[in-house]
């Protein structure tokens, strides 16, 4: 994956090698793509028939890319009598500015030519290898070279114009040019991506916004973001890099009137997902809370309504995934949408809540009581597959459902102590505890914004009941922790994970057990000294690099860190704090989905768990969530709590112009906790006095 | 005999109250049928309240398909969704009328689901 530009507008991006060019296999991520299909599949730039060579790659914008590049790639030597520029701007499909400079004392004539093609390949057929089942073909058509696919009445293509006009074949485009010396020929290219309907009728696929709006817009956005001032440049690289990643995410369905929420990574998740888009809701709200509206309001839009087994959808059922292209279309795959999590039902209740205490905005509330009213039916009946009080999951699609309907969603991840796995359906704990917080979350909306009393003490009467059950069920008494799961016989799933710490953020656990808790997230089986591990050292199935059997997850971390707050564990939040913040520094101010789980004493520096997916929402989200943590934000009625607590090194942080229902206020925090040092671990934060290793290794 | 279309509509003149739509006001235009062969109903909304009729009026978005397919969807053995994808069925004008609507289609007629079993 190395060397790879990629570039985007909403779910519109482009993927290249350094050059700009577009070779893709069919199970390679390069190319054009947009609404999960690949528009465009080659497009190779060349020059009297030769390649070029880069000179540099400036990445200019998310959206905009800039490559320098000379005749005689792949050799040393390079002929620098000629060079060649290209702009390339997401836009609908992207526009490219091709420039060609004769640096020489001699006019030059030249053949530029631009080889392209496309194989219409949905993401899925990328992801899983699958063939085509449609006609591909290709035409010149006056002005344009236009790539279609046809399969029954599913018509996609591709239209490439220049201007000034190329030589067009079906193969490409051809300039036969002449450039005076010290002069330049510049030309510009079009390729836009069409979906053609019923009765022929076009139709562009556009981006959420035109080119020229961008930069703009970009900048707005991060005018409107709260200023983060500290002694420590790392956090304030990391800070404006998790903003601007947080802007390139932005997706805006067909129906959100151009207003946008978190899609869940790139490349393979540009689209709405429940859980990634409300728990990128949740962490950025104290800096860009519209993110969370648009969230609400248009999973609320997509909500369940019926039982459809292919689906996993259910009444009231928040969606899990949403796609576009002709897997969905044509059924080969659930996602149109596809409702298979047991998670982001409750959730939409939380971040509905947690959304008014931040904005006030009470319209909202009442605008979706029917939803909220829906999902905590859904938690209550649907999701009680066993009719026992608790949220089961268990998939109705057998072919192409999810197995683990939990964030730790891998074939794995739910295991016994002996490495055994449990039988369906399965009850994962912070599922409960998401339950649980919903209803009383939703007993707050009900009585201050629904008026309605009774429902809410009915909800609040459901959570009591379920705390204590939970509390009898689930805690693994010779561990002093809470099961992973409960299996369908109700025995306990007895790994130590980090799911306890979703727990704390939830309010599940009484005080009385919370220390036990804190000291298992702090302690060497869990805390890696970066982070804590998805599941703890010494367990049967751990791995550091397994993907939710020992690795780090940013996203992870930052829930437990504000579960940690909930409980007054200031401390062991700033240290999690620190140590994601840490190695955030390693990756640029970009924390990567997942890091491995090895020891901080042993690697020195956080090794990258390999995954194709970045910048990935909710670890952009993370340090945001961190920072939250850290300076102690809380709404409280009309006006923020402010209760820092920083680990010490990190300096002094201030947090200007706070958005919320007070309008905009400013919060202080200077560092002063002695976080554990473990040795000679994590010396750095917010010292200069060494200089480290800086580019994150990759395994 | 009534097809599954006619029914469809007819059921919904007669449906009362959606709560799901209680928010929504606006009507939309059904084309069903290929060329040449177009049945044409128009459904208002009125605040959830739902009001049928075949008189040509204005209306806010449409939604054109073929018989066969528009059977499908309102049996549940298709989906209005990837119906769209697929280029099967067109929509224009608001889509946040037609993406609401489009959640009173009935699901499948069979379901494992346990709340869902022995219902018909």
């Amino acid at each position: 994956m190395a060397d790879q530009v990629r570039i985007l507008n909403g779910n519109t991006f482009v993927v290249s090698d350094e050059r700009g060019d577009i070779e893709a296999s069919r199970t390679d991520p390069t190319g054009l793509f947009a609404w999960d299909t690949r528009f465009l599949s080659t497009w190779v730039l060349t020059v009297d028939g030769e390649r070029l060579g880069t000179l540099s790659v400036d990445d200019l914008q998310y959206f905009e890319t800039r490559f320098f590049l000379a005749p005689g790639g792949g050799t040393v030597y390079i002929d620098a009598k000629l060079s060649v520029m290209r702009q390339r701007t997401v836009t609908e499909g992207f526009r490219e500015r091709l420039a060609v400079l004769n640096h020489g004392e001699e006019a030059v004539e030249l053949t530029v030519r631009m080889e392209a093609g496309s194989d219409f390949s949905d993401l899925f057929d990328v992801k899983n290898d699958e063939a085509k089942k449609g006609e591909l073909y290709s035409s010149v058509e006056r002005d344009r070279l236009v790539f279609g696919y046809r399969r029954d009445t599913f018509h996609r293509a591709t239209e490439i114009t220049s201007e000034p006009r190329a030589i067009m074949d079906e193969h490409g485009l051809i300039y036969k040019i002449r450039v005076e010396p010290q002069s330049h020929w510049t030309c510009e290219l079009h390729v836009t991506p069409i979906l053609i309907g019923r009765n022929g009728k076009r139709t562009r696929l556009g981006g959420p916004k035109a080119a020229e709006d961008m930069g703009d817009d970009l900048d707005r956005w991060l005018e409107g973001a709260p200023k983060l001032e500290c002694e420590w440049g790392p956090l304030r690289q990391t800070y404006r890099r998790s903003l601007i990643d947080l802007a390139a995410l932005r997706f805006s369905p067909l129906t959100s009137a151009g207003r946008s929420l978190p899609a869940a990574g790139l490349p393979w998740f540009m689209t709405m997902f429940g859980r990634d888009s409300i728990f990128t809701s949740l962490q950025s709200l104290p800096f860009v809370p519209e993110l969370a509206a648009t969230t609400l309001r248009e999973l609320a839009a997509r909500q369940g309504s019926r039982f459809d087994d292919f689906r996993d959808e259910d009444p009231g059922r928040i969606l899990h995934e949403m796609r576009y292209g002709e897997s969905a279309a044509f059924q080969d795959q659930p996602h149109s949408p596809y409702y298979g999590n047991a998670d982001a039902t409750a959730l939409f209740v939380v971040l509905l809540d947690e959304y008014e205490r931040w904005t006030g905005d009470k319209a909202l509330v009442r605008d979706l009581e029917l939803e909220a009213r829906a999902a905590l039916r859904w938690v209550d009946e649907y999701a009680d597959l066993l009719g026992n009080g608790y949220v089961w999951y268990q998939r109705r699609n057998e072919k192409s459902g999810l197995e683990n309907q939990c964030w730790k969603d891998s074939w794995d991840s739910i295991s016994y102590r002996d490495g055994s796995l449990p039988g369906f359906p399965r009850a994962t704990c912070e599922l409960q505890g998401y339950a649980y917080d919903a209803r009383m979350r939703g007993a707050r909306l009900a009585r201050l914004v629904w008026k309605d009393p009774d429902y809410a003490n009915k909800l609040e009467k459901q959570a009591a009941d379920l705390k204590r059950r939970f509390n009898r069920d689930y805690w693994v008494a010779d561990g002093e922790y809470y099961a992973l799961a409960l299996d369908a016989e109700g025995r306990q799933v007895d790994v130590l994970t980090s799911n306890i710490g979703h727990l704390l953020w939830s309010g599940i656990v009484p005080q009385s057990r919370a220390r036990a808790l804190a000291r298992h997230l702090m302690g060497p089986r869990l805390f890696s000294g970066w982070g804590v591990r998805t599941l703890a050292l010494g367990e049967k199935r751990y791995n550091p690099i397994g993907y939710h059997v020992g690795t780090v997850w940013p996203f992870d971390c930052s829930f437990i860190a504000w579960g940690l707050r909930r409980y007054g564990f200031k401390k062991e939040a700033a240290q999690i704090a620190a140590g994601i913040l840490d190695a955030a520094e390693y990756f640029d101010g970009r924390l990567p989905e997942a890091f491995g789980g090895y020891p901080r004493e042993e690697t020195k520096y956080p090794v990258q768990y390999p995954t194709a997916c970045s910048p990935q929402a909710w670890s952009t989200g993370a340090p945001l969530l961190l920072l939250r943590t850290m300076l102690g934000l809380q709404p409280l009625e009309d006006s923020l709590v402010v209760d820092a607590a920083l680990p010490a090194g990190i300096g002094q942080i201030e947090l200007l112009g706070i958005p919320g229902r007070w309008g905009r206020v400013d919060a202080f925090g200077r560092g002063l906790l002695r976080t554990d040092r473990q040795g000679r671990m994590r010396p750095e934060l917010g010292t200069a006095a060494t200089k480290r290793k800086r580019s994150a290794a990759v395994v | 005999m009534p097809t599954a279309t006619d029914q469809f509509f007819a059921d919904l003149a007669q449906r009362g109250e959606e709560p799901l739509l209680r928010r929504s006001s606006g009507s939309i235009r059904f084309d069903i049928g290929a060329k040449g062969h177009v049945e044409r109903w128009f459904v208002t909304v009125d605040h959830g309240r739902f009001a049928v009729s075949r008189r040509n009026q204005k209306a806010d978005c449409a939604v054109l398909t073929d018989a066969d397919v528009f059977e499908n969807i309102v049996t549940g053995e298709d989906n209005a969704f990837a119906a769209l994808l697929r280029g099967a069925l067109e929509a224009e004008g608001d889509p946040e009328l037609l993406l609401l609507f489009q959640r009173v289609f009935s699901g499948p007629v069979r379901s494992t689901h346990p709340a869902a079993v022995g219902r018909g």
